[in-house]
């Protein structure tokens, strides 16, 4: 018996001991993290005003420069930070990404190799944030680096896409890039037009999901170049295709009402139905009411609300939904006449 | 036999039990530790300042409606309700759920931010008690106020979903507080996750001891009540230690009723909150996974340890005991309603470690830590023969009671650094060493006494009384 009980105690001691040892550890780097914290806080302060001169007149004193002192380095490199955060205009983001470029690209350079995972992301971050194009060569490494994560690689898609990389099209459509709707979006929006063009003209070649998010991403930044290609697309056989091209076009200034939306409208699928109800709004022609109204008593209530948010910005729709809503014998159709109409009233309130 | 033989073989028995079982169980823990140091090392160093912006960008996110069940909570309703209009996120409403409330906290809401009455076009999806009226703010576009006869928290949160306009909704107690970024925070690993995770919670801290300044923490303190340092400490260990290393191997049956944000779909899929039950946070993350396995969905739940929620714990014996036995009923409850899902193929490892976890551990840990001190006193007044074992008792007693304790309050120095004192951190370390002598024979005497009230029939909430910590 007595051995077990030796065992027991001994791990338990041990593991005492060890937790204690890891205690008093952390808590004298917390005091000294403190006072690291305190002495990078003084620099801040005093190096604040030449950040700003030199972010202003582009003049560079030699007290901007680290002198090899680490706290220092990281002294100017918050303030930095913190200012391509605050200021915008292209003098000052070329001074902030020359600087960067200057000071910081070796000691990035090194810490994007580095084996944590934090370090490599708060690094990229960095990259992204001084705009630091001249290091595209070594996240395209890294990049094809098996050791680099999903989340890495997002980020990396991005900041080459906004280089306009040539590497960017074949780097994306590798087998096993498992990226969401959202990081292909981000990676769309960022991308030079050329790149974009490069990846419109293939769309029939890209991967479902990736087509689709293609598709939102015109839409999202209205680019009116594509109004044809979208209209064309709103005839595709693949519903989920022609239901994004509806909601892309519906965000255009340059698509004239036609007849042949109306088919939308008629669609088996709710989601065309919404989407076609959506469109009908950006147009706010009288060629569409009727369908509107027909809407306001579809099964499905996703339909329902849109049809009713489309008509109460036509010129005539308030009158019509007011009609629905003390006539319609469909009690949805009148509940959601009612709702737009009451918030409309309200906004009016507000303004 | 002789009665003192009686009592030596009850020893024995009961004591060799009480040994294997605790063993198992911190075999349990340390791999749950394991698994989540291994993740915690891996983002703490992580910027975290940086990775948001994108988000706020309204065209990638998705919006939220955030539902806040409300039942008497006049005092902290509208410090709440200011907290949450604050928050950092592109596109969101606020739906405050009254309850059927007794006290004035329909009146203060709609004194406080001028609500007037509305008719909003409602998919009634899931069945509640009768909606009085919906009332909207005419300062804040995106507060609404649904004010409806009682019917308990997990109705409240159904009407919530009822009428909420966005496809995830996030249910939050009215007394908690989030920090600006946390639903950013939460809401990533969704989107990146290509809307795999259906639902994803944060961690919930302690707000008592901490400043708080128009719904905002602004300094993070210690309480100086011994009863409050010892549930932050609880919370440490069971969110940083337990639910991080769960979540990684989506085991995950708890997503904290306090802050959570789920899938509206999937979550209507699955029929909606349960009436009737007080764990009705727990019973339905159990129902998403049944659902996920049933239908092959491959979901994930998810916990993600940053994004932080502050809420009020209870100061004294009397409401920390109510909330206490309440939680111990619910998850008795929760197992109850899905013991068929144990040791079946078909759940994988939900069936054959998460849940045998939470019934053989979390659920009967208390009856055999009873037996253990049971055992302990035996041992010293029956005989000196065995004091061996009662050392060996005791030892396994402190290993399992404060150990993993006192390591949860290193593991958050080590990783989130949320006290920036070093005296608070201190303090949580001793306190979390006396855990053994005093507190968890506490709990475990009023776990005991869910079981009694359960069979005795109660189903129901116990109040709680409330001062308002984001007032």
């Amino acid at each position: 018996m007595l051995q077990p009980i030796q065992m027991l105690m001994l791990l338990s001691a041990s593991l005492f001991v060890l937790l204690m040892l890891t205690l008093v550890y952390l808590i004298l780097r917390k005091s000294a993290d403190n006072r690291i914290s305190r002495i990078r806080s003084a620099y801040m302060e005093q190096q604040q005003k030449h950040v700003y001169d030199y972010l202003l007149t582009g003049e560079e004193t030699r007290s901007l420069l680290p002198h090899g002192n680490k706290l220092k380095a990281e002294a100017l490199e918050q303030l930095l930070l913190h200012c391509a955060g605050l200021f915008k205009g292209e003098d000052m983001e070329a001074r902030i990404r020359s600087y960067a470029s200057k000071n910081l690209t070796d000691m990035y350079k090194g810490l994007l190799a580095s084996r944590s995972w934090s370090s490599r992301m708060n690094t990229l971050y960095r990259v992204d944030k001084f705009d630091m194009s001249h290091l595209a060569a070594e996240l395209e490494e890294a990049a094809r680096n098996r050791r680099t994560t999903p989340e890495e690689l997002a980020l990396i898609y991005k900041l080459l896409a906004r280089w306009g990389r040539a590497a960017v099209p074949d780097l994306l459509l590798r087998p096993g890039n498992a990226l969401s709707d959202y990081q292909r979006r981000i990676i769309f929006s960022a991308m030079t037009p050329e790149l974009f063009e490069h990846f419109v003209v293939r769309m029939h070649r890209l991967p479902a999901d990736w087509r689709y998010s293609l598709i939102d991403v015109i839409g999202i930044h209205r680019k009116s170049e594509y109004t044809a290609g979208l209209q064309k697309l709103a005839d595709e056989q693949d519903i989920e295709l022609r239901i994004r091209a509806l909601k892309a076009l519906s965000f255009m200034d340059n698509v004239l009402p036609g007849e042949q939306y109306i088919l939308h409208a008629r669609s088996d699928a709710w989601q065309e139905r919404m989407m076609a109800a959506k469109l009908f709004a950006s147009f706010r022609s009288g060629l569409y009411t009727d369908e509107l109204v027909r809407l306001l008593g579809d099964p499905v209530w996703f339909v329902r609300s849109q049809a009713a948010q489309s008509l109460f910005s036509f010129p005539q729709g308030i009158a019509r939904l007011q009609e629905a809503a003390a006539t319609s014998e469909d009690l949805y159709a009148r509940e959601m006449a009612a709702e737009w109409l009451e918030k409309g009233g309200a906004k009016v309130d507000a303004e | 036999m002789t009665p003192s033989e009686i009592v030596r073989k009850f020893i024995l028995y009961s004591g060799n039990f009480v040994l294997i079982y605790m063993l198992i169980v911190l075999l349990f823990y340390g791999f749950f530790m394991v698994a989540s140091l291994i993740y915690l090392r891996r983002i703490r160093k992580l910027d975290e300042s940086f990775p948001y912006d994108e988000l706020l960008n309204v065209s990638y996110t998705r919006p939220i409606s955030i539902l806040v069940p409300a039942f008497n909570e006049e005092a902290g309703i509208c410090g709440s309700v200011r907290s949450l209009l604050s928050i950092e996120y592109p596109e969101f409403e606020v739906i405050v759920i009254n309850d059927g409330s007794a006290d004035g906290t329909l009146r203060t809401m709609i004194d406080s931010f001028r609500m007037e009455p509305v008719s909003r076009a409602v998919r009634k999806r899931l069945d509640t008690e009768q909606v009085r009226a919906v009332y909207r703010s005419n300062v804040y576009d995106n507060l609404y106020l649904v004010d409806k006869d009682n019917g308990g928290k997990a109705d409240a949160l159904n009407a919530g979903i009822n009428y909420s306009a966005y496809p995830y909704f996030c249910s939050l107690d009215g007394d908690s507080v989030l920090e600006r970024r946390s639903f950013l925070k939460v809401m990533k690993p969704i989107l990146e996750s290509g809307e795999e995770v259906i639902a994803s919670g944060g961690s919930i801290r302690i707000a008592n001891g901490c400043e708080i300044e128009s719904g905002e923490v602004v300094k993070v303190g210690l309480s100086r009540r011994p009863l409050v340092v010892m549930q932050v400490i609880e919370y440490l260990r069971a969110f940083l230690l337990g639910r991080v290393g769960m979540s990684r191997h989506n085991l995950l049956i708890i997503v904290s009723g306090a802050f959570g944000v789920f899938n509206k779909h999937w979550v209507i899929e699955a029929g909606g909150y349960r009436r009737n039950t007080v764990g009705e946070d727990m019973e339905l993350v159990m129902r998403l996974h049944r659902m996920n396995k049933d239908r092959k969905l491959n979901k994930q739940i998810l916990y993600v340890p940053d994004p932080v929620c502050w809420t009020e714990a209870p100061e004294s014996m009397k409401y920390l005991r109510r909330q206490r036995s309440r939680w111990h009923r619910g998850l008795l409850e929760s197992l109850l309603v899905h013991r068929d899902m144990l040791f079946r193929p078909k759940y994988g490892s939900l069936g054959w470690i998460s849940l045998p976890y939470f019934l053989f551990i979390e659920l009967f840990a208390p009856l055999v830590e009873a037996l253990a001190y049971v055992v302990l006193v035996a041992t010293l007044f029956v005989s000196s023969v065995y004091w061996e074992f009662s050392v060996l008792l005791l030892s396994v007693c402190l290993l399992y009671g404060s150990m993993f304790s006192m390591a949860a309050v290193v593991v958050e120095e080590w990783s989130l650094r949320k006290y920036p004192k070093a005296r608070d951190i201190l303090r949580l370390f001793v306190y979390a060493l006396t855990e053994s002598f005093w507190y968890r024979p506490l709990t475990v005497w009023w776990r005991c006494e869910a079981f009694v009230q359960w069979m005795a029939g109660k189903r129901g909430w116990g109040e709680m009384k409330r001062k308002g910590v984001s007032a």
